[in-house]
């Protein structure tokens, strides 16, 4: 089943089903984690957000802490995913010593350890979005649990997650790969989410 | 409790915030700080939005850098301070190292010249540097403390850290002062990061937590409803 795919995004149908269910029937504002296998990693968040951009029509922000915003907006564009009114927070480019060229639509921070600056980018982003309903994927904390301390990273999530809770109308959607290094940092992190969704 | 106290707003919102709205009237506040960690700025900032936003007078005591070197300084900040010393809003005095005697007259000469509502004093970490023994640091530092109050004069005196404690300043802060600000700039692993604790502050509900601090040419700003992730 895993490798049926659609003709045209190639993404699998299970997959795309299944994140469908879980997140197009959510009609209130929710903290969700969503533990997604590594392999199925890239499908998720073109999925997630064509759910979010193309059928609720939010605007949003999404954090890469994986992949530098230019090869995710590649990523995107060759999925012909719609990047109006998504601003981007990128924790890649800078530490990995490439110039940021200034782009109107992300914003860069440090490196994923740099929590305090990451939040408050992120609360600046979240407050230029026009507008009551909006989302935010995070992506990912298990990249936030390599670079920092699991106690740094839970304080974080907290921290973000009462945050999203006191805007209403606002979607969180917390991505991790779970490995057997960081199986019990995720099972703390979960304590702070309205609902785990496992992918794996 | 908070809400009887009159206070003196240091005009920074998130600072402000921290501290129950401001420094409770006529206190004596200790901010102790790393190098670098925005002390002299935040002070200056102080002064200068007291007389702007608040109409209040204020004076600024140095004790280290001359008056040309601290006017130098707050032009990298958007604040006019020669307009507010021409007017007599701010006075900024440099006292020589010699007489503690005459420092302590020149803080009242200069606090009563124009009515100052707010003081700073900086760096109070020099004030060893008047006496020969500890034992009279000690009580004639504490004596300074007691005029500060009687003034009733808002006040702040810098201090530093170093390895994360702060030098004593003879027990002023433990014994005198009613507040104790800190201010961090630490290094971790590949940079610094600023923020601000409260300590202390009489008659007031304090945050217990550090808040990142971000200092541009408006000044210092407290990000209040940020909190500090990094252990540091």
């Amino acid at each position: 089943m895993g490798n049926e795919k659609d003709r045209h995004g190639g993404m699998s149908k299970r997959l795309q089903a299944l994140i469908r269910k879980e997140f197009t029937s959510l009609k209130d504002d929710f903290v969700a984690l969503l533990i997604v296998d590594a392999e199925k990693f890239a499908e998720t968040n073109i999925e997630l957000v064509k759910i979010l951009k193309h059928e609720n029509k939010l605007p949003g922000v999404y954090i890469t802490g994986n992949v530098p915003y230019k090869n995710l907006k590649e990523h995107f564009d060759s999925h012909k995913v719609d990047l109006k009114d998504l601003t981007f927070i990128d924790m890649v480019t800078q530490m990995s010593g490439e110039e940021a060229q200034k782009e109107e639509n992300c914003v860069f921070v440090d490196s994923p350890d740099s929590l305090t600056e990451l939040s408050v980018t992120l609360d600046k982003a979240m407050d230029k979005i026009k507008g009551r309903e909006k989302f935010l994927i995070l992506d990912s904390v298990s990249t936030l649990l390599i670079y920092n301390k699991d106690r740094a990273v839970e304080k974080f999530t907290h921290f973000l997650a009462n945050n999203l809770r006191e805007n209403p109308g606002t979607k969180g959607i917390l991505l991790a790969v779970q490995t057997n290094e960081n199986k019990n940092a995720l099972e703390m992190l979960a304590q702070f989410c309205d609902k785990v969704v496992k992918l794996v | 409790m908070a809400a009887d106290l009159e206070r003196t707003k240091t005009g920074l919102v998130g600072l402000d915030k921290l501290i129950g709205g401001g420094i409770p009237k006529g206190n004596l506040v200790v901010m102790s700080g790393d190098p670098g960690s925005g002390k002299t700025c935040l002070c200056l900032q102080f002064l200068y939005e007291g007389a702007t936003k608040f109409n209040e007078n204020g004076v600024f005591i140095s004790l280290e850098e001359d008056v040309e070197e601290l006017e130098k300084f707050s032009t990298l900040f958007d604040w006019d301070f020669k307009e507010l010393i021409a007017k007599k809003k701010i006075k900024i005095v440099n006292v020589e190292l010699y007489d503690f005697d005459k420092l302590l007259t020149t803080i009242e000469d200069t606090v009563s010249s124009i009515n100052a509502e707010r003081l700073v004093i900086d760096p109070g970490v020099v004030f060893r540097l008047y006496f020969k023994t500890e034992l009279e640091a000690r009580k004639r530092i504490l004596g300074l403390g007691k005029m500060l109050k009687r003034m009733n004069v808002t006040t702040v005196i810098t201090n530093e850290l170093s390895m994360e404690r702060a030098k004593s300043l003879y027990g002023l802060e433990e014994y005198v002062a009613d507040g104790v600000i800190l201010l961090y700039h630490t290094k971790l692993e590949n940079r610094f990061v600023r923020s601000i604790g409260i300590l202390k502050m009489r008659g007031t509900k304090i945050s217990e937590k550090l808040h990142p601090l971000e200092i541009s040419k408006e000044g210092v700003k407290v990000l209040s409803e940020q909190e500090l992730f990094e252990e540091i």
